[in-house]
């Protein structure tokens, strides 16, 4: 049996990820800022590094899978934290932890989002956080948006998390380190549950076709077995890949797009 | 007639009857969108009709006005694409035994 560290999984779609991988047998240790196994604040580069450095201490033999889930969503929470915990939370995480992978020829699995595929991503700041990542820089230049307007931040730091797995899949591929993405569609989380009206009403207006006519919001079970799936050594195959979890809302927005 | 019952559920911005309008095994094309530099549209089935306005309705900006009835198949209209208006052409190509739309293609008129 494995050891799985994902962080964020104190709730939501990364706490059924844990219970899954937990039933399997696998040793999981959740990072996340409250009731983790390691409490650390991903969305500081000193929570980062307590994590990373905690993960070292305990597992010099290497891990065998990394999945950084840990996310929030845009409507409420300052642009900031957005930008520091959806990206830096999980690409810094992901690379302070590659030692480890390669020694287990291990996985890593971002949570990224449907959403990417919904062309309301602030692609400048794609473009910023893939190929200029300077935290500080880019968090001052976002600072003052209002968080209402959060949701394009939202989107670009799940693409830009997107385009770096695809980016760096070949070089740590060949390392023996898959590296995917999993892109949820609406899933009912802690996360959803706080939204605002008009946001709400937006998201239930994208369509989950294997929820066509019932509750418009997939179960966190449907990604979280997706997740465990591609983090595990059956998925040998899978690298480089944005797997969209989403009960076929991408396929219905954008049908003839194959590639 | 069902191009009637079609311009109505697209002005009304009703996803459900504009669904209603279609056969479970249809096809409905919409070549306009490419114009502004936008995703051409390619449903398959009357769900995907329902559930694709529901979301170009709500957040999409889509909406239709000013039909003009070309004949029983045929209606012409402005389609606003989240705020660009191209004049278009809606076809029904087909329908099945129960009048539903088996196919209809949209195009710049």
């Amino acid at each position: 049996m494995g050891v799985y560290v994902i962080t964020g999984a104190t709730s939501g779609i990364g706490a059924k990820t844990a219970e899954i991988l937990r039933n399997r047998g696998h040793e999981v240790v959740n990072i996340d800022l409250k009731d983790g196994d390691i409490s650390a604040n991903l969305a500081t580069k000193e929570g980062r590094q307590y994590a990373i450095d905690q993960l070292h201490e305990r597992y010099p033999d290497g891990i065998d899978a990394m999945i950084c889930n840990a996310g929030v969503a845009g409507g409420r929470a300052p642009i900031p934290l957005i930008v520091s915990l959806n990206y830096f939370g999980a690409t810094v995480m992901a690379q302070g932890v590659f030692d480890l992978l390669k020694k287990k020829h291990g996985s890593c699995t971002v949570t990224s989002s449907n959403s990417i595929a919904h062309g309301d991503a602030r692609m400048d700041v794609v473009g910023m956080l893939n190929n200029n990542p300077d935290e500080e820089r880019i968090v001052n230049l976002v600072k003052d948006y209002d968080p209402i307007g959060g949701h394009a931040f939202y989107a670009a730091t799940k693409y830009a998390l997107a385009r770096w797995a695809r980016r760096m899949s070949a070089q740590w591929g060949a390392s023996g380190v898959r590296l995917n993405a999993v892109a949820p569609g609406n899933v009912r989380t802690a996360m959803t549950g706080n939204l605002l009206p008009e946001q709400r009403a937006a998201m239930e207006a994208i369509q989950v076709p294997t929820h066509y006519g019932e509750e418009p919001l997939m179960d966190p079970e449907e990604v979280a077995n997706v997740i465990a799936f591609v983090a595990s050594p059956e998925a040998s195959g899978l690298n480089g890949v944005v797997l969209f979890a989403d009960g076929g809302t991408d396929a219905l927005l954008h049908s003839e797009k194959v590639y | 007639m069902i191009i009637d019952d079609y311009i109505k559920a697209l002005q009304d911005k009703d996803y459900e009857a504009l669904g209603a309008c279609f056969a479970e095994q249809s096809r409905m094309f919409d070549y306009c969108p490419s114009l502004v530099g936008k995703e051409n549209i390619f449903l398959y089935g009357n769900k995907a009709v329902d559930m694709f306005f529901h979301n170009q309705f709500v957040m999409g900006g889509f909406s239709v006005s000013d039909p003009h009835m070309v004949n029983s198949r045929t209606v012409n209209f402005y389609a606003n694409y989240a705020g660009v208006i191209i004049h278009a052409l809606a076809q029904i190509e087909s329908v099945d035994d129960d009048g539903k739309i088996q196919e209809l293609v949209v195009r710049p008129a």
